[in-house]
């Protein structure tokens, strides 16, 4: 187990630093913190949850088995994104860098990381999904519900991590605190679940702008996220 | 070949069981039967140590409800050390409750047990009121551990997720995120109810003679759907929902 955990902080880490290495290698330096905190964290917070979905449906697993298929997802996970780390360090020192006019290719990069991090996330669980099917002859539709389970509870937690942890990356024109916590973006949210509301209904720009600059001063980088 | 083994070691002779053991062709011989299954030995109600450990042993409360339900049905079922089991639950649920309530407000630690106890304390009288209606054979002890197994594993699931939100509201500004938090809230106490609805109905679909009794699983659909309007009313009068 102690291996596993260490493989997932190193893996993490390494794959935080490749992102953060768009912006600068002080971002980059912060994520060998940021992101490992991220995926350990989510792990922690949900880790009872995640034994109580699995008794609930799978009656012949024990406490510390879950927490061992939970924290090899989130190793493979880790392990796969940091096995792309040299894609995106390659990308970061080629990419053309944003400036005081547009935004560059910063927006490729960001999305390719978005697109990885989600095929990858899919392929970790399935492998989970496997493994819980064999190791507990579960039927494959339960294995799927399971592992659903612990997916959405993983989302809801890991989002709002990742939320009150970013920026990770960003434009490398402007600076951030090493975290930014609950403070506003550009359209006023202060949370993940705000903000995706907002993707649905923004408010006028003006007004959460407005309350963005005089609440807090630290404008950009919300686009990190 | 007149007789085959079965992995049983018993000699299964031709002509026999389940109707196979044909003759066979030119040999005049038995067709080899497949051994017939062995029947699954009934399950033992709780031991009286088993439930008293569950008193002070979080985790073996969390088996006991979730995990061993043949078992727990068995308890109900043959009425032994029922009053035990019921208390188990109450103590176990109401315990696991308590987080969730503290990470709502440390002056609402005893809401979330308020909102599922007693929405099912509420209910509970119209369920044994109409089962003995119906002509339903349930005693009221056993009626009342059937009600409480929602409320239990509802709680205990409250237990899982209160790291959760405790974890969203630690992470979200207060002024702001209200609203969002209410609603996640909302959500997971929903969760939690709902896998206390799926437990009972796993329960129900087992082989005792107390989940086949006549008109008990209609009976059980539609108090449930009263139980949960209930529990949504608790909720707005406890300020939850």
């Amino acid at each position: 187990m102690c291996r596993i955990l260490a493989s997932l902080v190193v893996c993490s880490a390494i794959y935080g630093f490749s992102l953060g290495l768009v912006h600068s290698l002080k971002f980059a330096l912060r994520n060998l913190v940021k992101f490992p905190l991220l995926l350990v964290g989510t792990a922690a917070v949900c880790c009872i949850g995640y034994y109580l979905v699995a008794r609930l449906l799978a009656r012949d697993i024990r406490f510390w088995e879950v927490q061992r298929l939970t924290v090899e997802l989130f190793r493979d996970l880790a392990l796969l994104l940091a096995s792309l780390s040299p894609v995106f360090l390659f990308l970061a020192f080629t990419l053309e860098q944003p400036n005081q006019d547009d935004l560059g290719e910063y927006p490729l990069f960001l999305g390719l990381n978005v697109v990885c991090i989600a095929v990858v996330g899919a392929a970790a669980l399935i492998r989970q999904a496997v493994t819980l099917l064999e190791r507990h002859l579960l039927w494959a539709s339960r294995s799927v519900l399971v592992i659903g389970c612990w997916l959405a509870l993983s989302l809801l937690v890991g989002s709002q991590g990742a939320w009150y942890l970013r920026p990770f990356c960003g434009v490398s024109t402007i600076d951030a605190p090493f975290v930014l916590g609950s403070e506003p973006d550009y359209q006023g949210a202060t949370d993940f679940f705000q903000a995706v509301y907002q993707l649905f209904d923004p408010p006028p720009l003006d007004e959460g702008y407005q309350r963005s600059l005089g609440g807090h001063g630290s404008g950009g980088l919300e686009g990190a996220r | 070949m007149d007789e085959t083994k079965t992995p049983m070691g018993e000699a299964a002779s031709g002509g026999g069981v389940n109707g196979c053991g044909t003759i066979g062709g030119e040999t005049g011989g038995v067709a080899p039967c497949a051994p017939a299954p062995a029947p699954l030995p009934a399950p033992a109600p709780f031991s009286e140590t088993e439930l008293r450990s569950a008193l002070y042993l979080p985790h073996r409360a969390i088996d006991l409800v979730l995990t061993e339900r043949e078992r727990w049905l068995a308890t109900v079922a043959e009425q032994r050390r029922l009053p035990v089991l019921v208390l188990v639950m109450v103590v176990a649920g109401g315990a696991f409750a308590v987080p969730y309530g503290v990470v709502l407000g440390a002056a609402r630690f005893w809401q979330i047990a308020a909102l599922y106890f007693g929405s099912v304390l509420i209910c509970f009288p119209s369920l044994h009121v109409f089962s003995a209606f119906l002509g339903v054979r349930v005693r009221l002890a056993q009626s009342f551990a059937l009600a409480l197994l929602i409320s239990t594993v509802a709680a205990i699931f409250t237990f899982g997720f209160f790291p959760v939100l405790w974890f969203l509201s630690a992470t979200m500004s207060h002024e702001a995120s209200t609203g969002t938090l209410q609603g996640i809230s909302i959500v997971l106490l929903t969760v939690s109810l709902v896998a206390g609805v799926v437990q009972l109905a796993r329960c129900l679909r087992s082989e005792s003679p107390l989940a086949r009794a006549r008109g008990l699983s209609l009976l059980m659909f539609f108090w449930q759907c009263l139980l949960l309007f209930i529990t949504y009313r608790m909720g707005l009068e406890l300020g939850i929902v």
